[in-house]
């Protein structure tokens, strides 16, 4: 990452988690009130006074479109949320700490199709500012919310291309197959 | 090519082919008897291109139809996509042609007779046989995505446009010289601006072939 080799040994572990936010198929908030989930990582990395924190707070949960339905209510469990609601706190408290890389495996695998759809507006406006990872099975969805597409197949890297050649015209023919529903 | 892991999918693609094979058959005919018609003046041989003209509007109609039902269920990628675009675009292509034979069939009924010893018969006669020739390998490489076919029957696309040129001129002389001939010239050339058209429809659906095999489109015989 950044010409880092993210496996080597001397790396820092922490600094290089905390360049990379991460959000998983499963909303996985802490058991604390909406802001606490933001403010975490907040308090953790940085310095700020009190003003400071709420404006962050406020900022990221913008971001992640979250706002507006929350913000009467940022004190309440973060567990009372909806499960779309979750996961878009879960990516308001990955970006809160400005990471480099978002790294969003199946986050949306779990929703119900509108939340999904919410997620994926979140993507497209989030890609201006990270570069945004996401692993997805859903081969539509890939289509959709990327600009480049790598497929992946038993662990071995088949085909990486723009996402328009992968779903158009792949070389390769095991890409073919597989998005065009062939592969047994 | 492997199946689908969907037999369905499998079957309304195969469906669809046969659908579009059946058109281009039916748009090949429908040329053939047009110039037919055109040539003895069977009136009876124009009715009957008229009412085939409504077969391949219905086939076209059709195959639109199937396209989109299999674009909304299956999400198609790749070459089904370009399979799905290439047909489409092709079938447009068919359709006009019926428009086109539709056309010349008309002139049939309202010419008296069509003077065979005029000399820019064996002219249109030759067009004729090059467009049609062009249309059917046109089908045939899309039948066999035979892209080399498509290319060099795009080129032969030239040798119809001269054959045009050539009608034109004869037609134009001979109004020159015998103003009683005008309607039966002017005729002539609607017939030859037809045939004209038919072939540059057997051109588009080559490009679609190059297309479809490669995922490149090629337009004036430049490859993008």
């Amino acid at each position: 990452m950044n010409g880092l080799e993210i496996h080597d040994q001397e790396v820092d572990v922490a600094q290089l988690r905390r360049q990379v936010g991460m959000v998983f198929q499963r909303p996985n908030p802490f058991p604390k009130s909406v802001y606490e989930n933001v403010a975490y990582g907040l308090r953790i990395g940085e310095k700020l006074s009190k003003s400071e924190l709420d404006d962050r707070v406020e900022q990221s949960l913008k971001r992640a479109a979250l706002w507006d339905e929350v913000h009467d209510r940022l004190n309440d469990s973060a567990l009372g949320l909806s499960g779309g609601q979750q996961q878009r706190l879960v990516i308001a408290r990955a970006i809160a700490v400005e990471p480099s890389v978002l790294l969003l495996d199946e986050p949306a695998s779990a929703l119900d199709p509108i939340s999904t759809l919410k997620i994926e507006e979140l993507i497209a406006e989030l890609k201006s500012r990270y570069t945004i990872v996401i692993v997805t099975h859903n081969m539509q969805q890939a289509a959709r919310v990327s600009d480049f597409t790598a497929f992946l197949y038993l662990g071995k890297l088949i085909e990486y291309d723009s996402t328009l050649k992968m779903f158009t015209n792949p070389t390769e023919s095991k890409t073919e197959d597989y998005v065009t529903g062939r592969y047994g | 090519m492997q199946k689908h892991i969907s037999g369905a999918y499998d079957t309304e693609l195969e469906d669809l082919k046969t659908t579009f094979t059946e058109l281009g058959g039916l748009a090949e005919r429908q040329v053939t008897d047009a110039i037919q018609a055109f040539f003895t003046n069977d009136s009876e041989l124009a009715a009957s291109v008229k009412n085939t003209e409504l077969q391949i509007n219905r086939y076209a109609m059709e195959l639109d139809k199937r396209a989109e039902y299999v674009i909304a269920r299956r999400q198609p990628a790749a070459t089904d996509l370009r399979l799905l675009v290439s047909i489409l675009k092709s079938s447009t292509d068919l359709e006009r042609v019926g428009d086109e034979s539709e056309r010349i069939a008309k002139f049939a009924d309202r010419l008296s007779v069509y003077d065979a010893n005029r000399p820019y018969h064996d002219v249109l006669d030759e067009l004729h046989t090059g467009v049609t020739k062009a249309l059917r390998e046109s089908l045939d490489s899309f039948a066999r995505l035979d892209v080399e076919q498509a290319l060099q029957t795009i080129a032969s696309d030239r040798e119809i446009d001269s054959l045009y040129d050539a009608v034109v001129k004869h037609a134009t002389k001979e109004m020159k010289q015998v103003t009683k001939r005008v309607t039966n010239a002017l005729a002539v050339l609607w017939v030859a601006r037809s045939l004209e058209r038919i072939g540059d429809h057997a051109k588009n659906i080559c490009q679609t072939v190059v297309y479809l095999v490669h995922g490149q489109m090629i337009i004036h015989n430049v490859f993008e």
